[in-house]
């Protein structure tokens, strides 16, 4: 571990910019995470999360073209780098691992509540 | 895009952004937020983008988006803003008795504002929990006679249906039979029950009262069904859970079929036991004249008032004038020609409690005079506090004076000495309104007992509220620091620290003026608190007509079979003097209403009616004016004893006696017209509420057609009023084991009449001492300040060899002018004032009478003036003048 960890919000943020691949941008992952993660998330609480998941090196970002529904304003790509992926496959196997532990009757008693 | 121009996103809001997003981010953000605002124009329309756009805007304010505002600046700001507290703090701790007086002050007279402001709060709640009070009015009346015209809250009960009846536009109706006195027996235990009220069926679906048992809709649906409140169903049963049990009532057997919630206090009804109208049979349902039920409409979404009085008027025209007809054997025209008017009209549901005072109220109503009073005694105090605050920091300035010399020596300019005062009254403040709710909370029941009332403060679950108070105490800071503020930071440092006192000519005008004003208000609300404690005092002492004092009333003897034995068995009781009975007892009981004609002429007159016992004149202590009382010796079954204004409208003032009376038929005098001799002349005596005028009175005979009204006796004793009441009482439960002894002192039962008035006059006493002594704290200040400035001139006089005496004479009489000037001003303003109030009651004093109150209010404040300066001016004034001429 690098110390750095995912944020349950964070790690949904990437899965949702993998999951658009090329047409990831600031606009595109917040509709994607309203309506795959049902979250209502604002445009600010996105981008101090990007801004932060960039600094911590998960994602890379480059500038791109303006459109006319943007009124020429550009718009910024969103890429998941290899340490981000690589995060993400650890958060999951993490969580993998504590699911495998719970032993069947407990989670059984949890449903049956 | 083709076609139309695109809308722009919200131009506030865009605008908005673009000044606080950092610029690196800007261009990106915003192209988002138009992307997003473009589609949702598309896809939801202009209105839901604008909200999302909005809604998006105001969440981007956060760090990672914000620019950073100019941090240098900040930091000194918030540097200062911790430096001037910790200041404030320390010149508080540092000058205790001023802190204490100040704080004191400001947190006395908040407590009193919020104190004042819930009580107003709770008044102005009446009513409004019911579903759609806002809808709901209840039909009034303005009954005009020839002769003078009365105001009632009841209406005739067929009148309100029929209005239901031919009106789509009202919703529903709900008619109310005000709560009486009803015998209640309980598995053979028997009680007085006080609040046995009738209603309509669906009273519960119309009024907010909550059922706890019992269905809604069909409550009172069976004829015998009655619903109890809580406690009532404690008090018989001793449980909550009695559904379907049976109780016995004047009008046969009952099944509880509900209970409700006990009625919450902020009504303007109160009632322990429910049962439907239709069970109350002396109510005749197709009486469209006789005024006996308040009747409630609820009209439907979006129907004016006006539009339902007029079907109101037309039912008046349509069936209540064929009644008057048949009654009174003449046309409704002619009848409305001599001068007999009834004028319905609406009250909105919750404007009852404090706007209407008609005959045959629920209960004594409160008064928005009151609360108009009230409110406006806060703002004073307040206003009080807030000028103590300018005086006594103005009357510093001379201890603060080389502190602010020597911050402008080392560099503080004119903006950041008023920031360091202002912030100084804002901490006073903020920690004045903290002790203030305080106060609120720990003389609320205190007050609750002293009002009347029930109230809870709930501040501490209203964050909201909480915000407003610290803006309130912000504001007042602010208000009242302002002009401080500006004195103390102006001083030249050259001049002061020299030591020289600064004295302004313009300053001194504005803390003149300030005292005044206090001094006005002290004057004036003195003088109001007198004026009301002098009417008050009349009323008490009026003289009623009667004699209200060591009498006892037993009440319902209408149960009992023989009232002339028992009369006569407590009249040879040795305390007692004399007894009889009547139909009600003169200010608290109802009198009935007929129609009499003189005869030989065909006036219509409207008569209240009373039933007397032989006796009953003469044990009241009424003055006959003319004539004779009922008496066993004479036939008095067709008798008839009326009072002066009655003779006054008939005509016959000057020589009643012998005169032939016609009581017409109408719906209380079912049997028709029938003739009366009248046998005597009462003077007029107070039968209704002082705050009513008096009118016509027929009072009937033991013997008449109407002797089986009687239904309470009085007992004149004399000694002492607990003997009295337990000799009657055994011989009652000898007698009539079954039925409860209810009797009430009437002294005592009429004062109460008057308890929403004492209770006001009481209240406002306190209030205005709180006022004097605020006013008198803003003096001390003063005080405190003059003499300071010319402490070196006491010193000199002394030194040519003036006495104390006169050094004191001389500070005292320049306070003299200004309370007189304040007391000058204030006599107008109490005058006008005052008559509003007095006139509100039907026997008031005249405001001739009231000069006494101005003389005491005057020494008063006077007086307390004088105290106040004195322990300044006394002290001044024989210390060693070379102590104070030594300090330059």
């Amino acid at each position: 571990m690098r110390g750095e960890t995912l944020g349950e919000f964070e790690e949904i943020v990437l899965l949702s910019i993998l999951v658009l691949g090329d047409d990831a941008s600031g606009y595109t992952i917040k509709k994607e995470l309203n309506q795959s993660a049902d979250r209502d998330v604002s445009r600010g609480a996105l981008h101090t999360s990007l801004s932060r998941l960039e600094t911590k090196g998960f994602v890379k970002s480059k500038q791109g073209e303006g459109n006319d529904s943007r009124r020429g304003r550009p718009k910024r790509h969103y890429e998941v780098t290899n340490e981000g992926k690589s995060a993400l496959h650890e958060a999951k196997e993490r969580r993998d691992q504590l699911w495998n532990r719970i032993p069947g009757v407990r989670l059984e008693l949890q449903y049956a509540w | 895009m083709p076609g139309s121009p695109l809308p722009d996103p919200p131009p506030f809001y865009e605008r908005l952004f673009r000044y606080f997003c950092k610029d690196e981010l800007y261009l990106e953000l915003q192209g988002d937020l138009d992307e997003e605002f473009y589609e949702n124009y598309e896809t939801a329309g202009l209105r839901h983008a604008r909200k999302v756009y909005r809604k998006e805007v105001l969440k981007m304010i956060r760090p990672s988006v914000l620019k950073k505002f100019q941090i240098q600046q900040q930091n000194t700001f918030s540097a200062m803003f911790k430096v001037n507290t910790k200041l404030a703090f320390r010149n508080l701790i540092k000058h205790k008795l001023y802190t204490l007086i100040n704080i004191g002050g400001l947190a006395v007279s908040m407590a009193v504002c919020g104190l004042i402001l819930l009580y107003v709060d709770s008044e102005l709640g009446y009513d409004k929990y019911h579903p759609d009070h806002d809808r709901v009015y209840r039909l009034a009346l303005e009954r005009v006679y020839p002769d003078h015209t009365s105001l009632y809250a009841i209406t005739p009960i067929a009148l309100s249906k029929q209005v239901e009846i031919d009106n789509p536009e009202i919703e529903s109706l709900t008619r109310v039979f005000q709560a009486f006195g009803m015998t209640i027996t309980v598995e053979n235990d028997q009680y007085q029950e006080e609040g046995f009220m009738g209603a309509d069926a669906n009273f519960f679906q119309n009024f907010g009262i909550k059922l706890l048992r019992g269905d809604k809709q069909d409550v009172l649906s069976l004829p015998n069904a009655t619903v109890l409140t809580e406690s009532a169903a404690m008090k018989y049963f001793g449980s909550t859970d009695v559904i379907g049990k049976t109780m016995t009532s004047g009008f046969g057997e009952l099944i509880v079929n509900g209970i409700c919630e006990d009625v919450p206090e902020n009504t303007h009804f109160d009632f322990n036991m429910i049962v439907p109208l239709d069970l109350l049979t002396f109510l005749a349902p197709t009486n469209f004249v006789n005024f006996s039920v308040h009747a409630y409409l609820k009209a439907a979404p979006g129907v004016a008032p006006e539009t339902i009085m007029e079907k109101v008027d037309q039912v008046v025209e349509t069936y209540a004038a064929g009644q008057l007809e048949r009654d009174l054997k003449i046309s409704f025209a002619d009848y409305q020609a001599s001068g007999n008017r009834y004028n319905y009209f609406l009250q909105p549901l919750a404007d009852i409690h404090l706007k209407s005072h008609l005959e045959r109220e629920h209960e004594a109503n409160g008064n928005i005079t009151y609360i108009t009073i009230f409110m406006s005694v806060a703002i004073f105090i307040i206003v009080l506090a807030a000028i103590n605050f300018i005086n006594l920091s103005t009357a510093r300035s001379a201890e603060r004076a080389k502190e602010v010399g020597i911050r402008k020596v080392l560099g503080s300019n004119k903006s950041s000495l008023v920031n360091q005062f202002l912030i100084e009254s804002v901490v006073v403040c903020i920690v004045s309104m903290i002790i203030g709710v305080g106060l609120v909370y720990l003389t609320m029941p205190v007050f609750n007992d002293f009002a009347g009332k029930l109230i809870t403060p709930e501040i501490h679950q209203q964050p909201l509220t909480m915000l407003a108070l610290l803006a309130v105490a912000v504001l007042l800071g602010i208000i009242a620091g302002i002009y401080p503020a500006f004195i103390l930071s102006s001083f030249r440092p050259v001049v002061v620290l020299k030591g020289k006192m600064i004295r302004s000519k313009s300053g001194s005008w504005i803390r003149n003026g300030l005292v005044v004003f206090q001094f006005f208000v002290s004057v004036a609300l003195i003088c109001c608190t007198l004026i009301v404690g002098q009417q008050m005092n009349f009323l008490q002492n009026l003289s009623l007509g009667f004699d209200k004092e060591q009498v006892m009333v037993v009440d319902n003897v209408f149960n009992i079979p023989d009232i002339e034995t028992f009369g006569a068995q407590v009249e040879a009781l040795p305390q007692v003097v004399s007894t009889a009975a009547s139909n009600g007892i003169p200010g608290i009981d109802v009198a009935f209403g007929m129609s009499f004609r003189l005869r030989g002429n065909d006036q219509e007159n409207v008569f209240n009616c009373t039933v007397f016992q032989e006796g009953f004149l003469e044990t009241m202590k009424m003055e006959l004016m003319a004539g004779r009382s009922f008496s066993k010796e004479f036939e008095d079954s067709l008798s008839i004893i009326i009072n002066e204004s009655a003779a006054k409208v008939l005509g016959i003032h000057e020589d009643p006696i012998g005169k032939m009376v016609t009581n017409l038929a109408g719906g209380n005098n079912p049997s028709g017209n029938c003739d009366y001799r009248v046998i005597g002349m009462v003077k007029d005596y107070n039968y209704k509420s002082l705050h009513t005028e008096i009118t016509p009175l027929g009072i009937f005979g033991h013997e008449s057609a109407f002797g089986g009204f009687i239904g309470t006796m009085a007992v004149r004793f004399n000694g002492s009023p607990k003997s009295v009441m337990s000799s009657v009482e055994s011989i009652w439960k000898e007698q009539f084991e079954n039925q409860p002894y209810t009797y009430y002192f009437l002294e005592d039962r009429l004062d109460q009449l008057y308890t929403a008035e004492a209770k006001s006059g009481d209240l406002f006493l306190v209030f205005t001492a709180i006022a004097i002594l605020i006013a008198c704290i803003g003096l001390f200040g003063l005080a405190t300040f003059i003499i300071s400035s010319r402490i070196k001139e006491i010193g000199v006089r002394k030194v040519l060899g003036a006495s104390a005496a006169r050094v004191v004479f001389l500070i005292v009489s320049d306070f003299n002018k200004l309370i007189i000037v304040a007391l000058v001003i204030s006599i107008p303003v109490v005058v006008l004032v005052m008559q509003g109030w007095l006139n509100d009651f039907a026997y008031h004093i005249s405001l001739g009478q009231t000069w006494i109150s101005f003389v005491i209010g005057g020494v008063v404040a006077l007086a307390v003036g004088w105290t106040t300066v004195s322990y300044h001016s006394i002290r001044a004034a024989v210390a060693n003048p070379v102590k104070n001429l030594r300090t330059e």
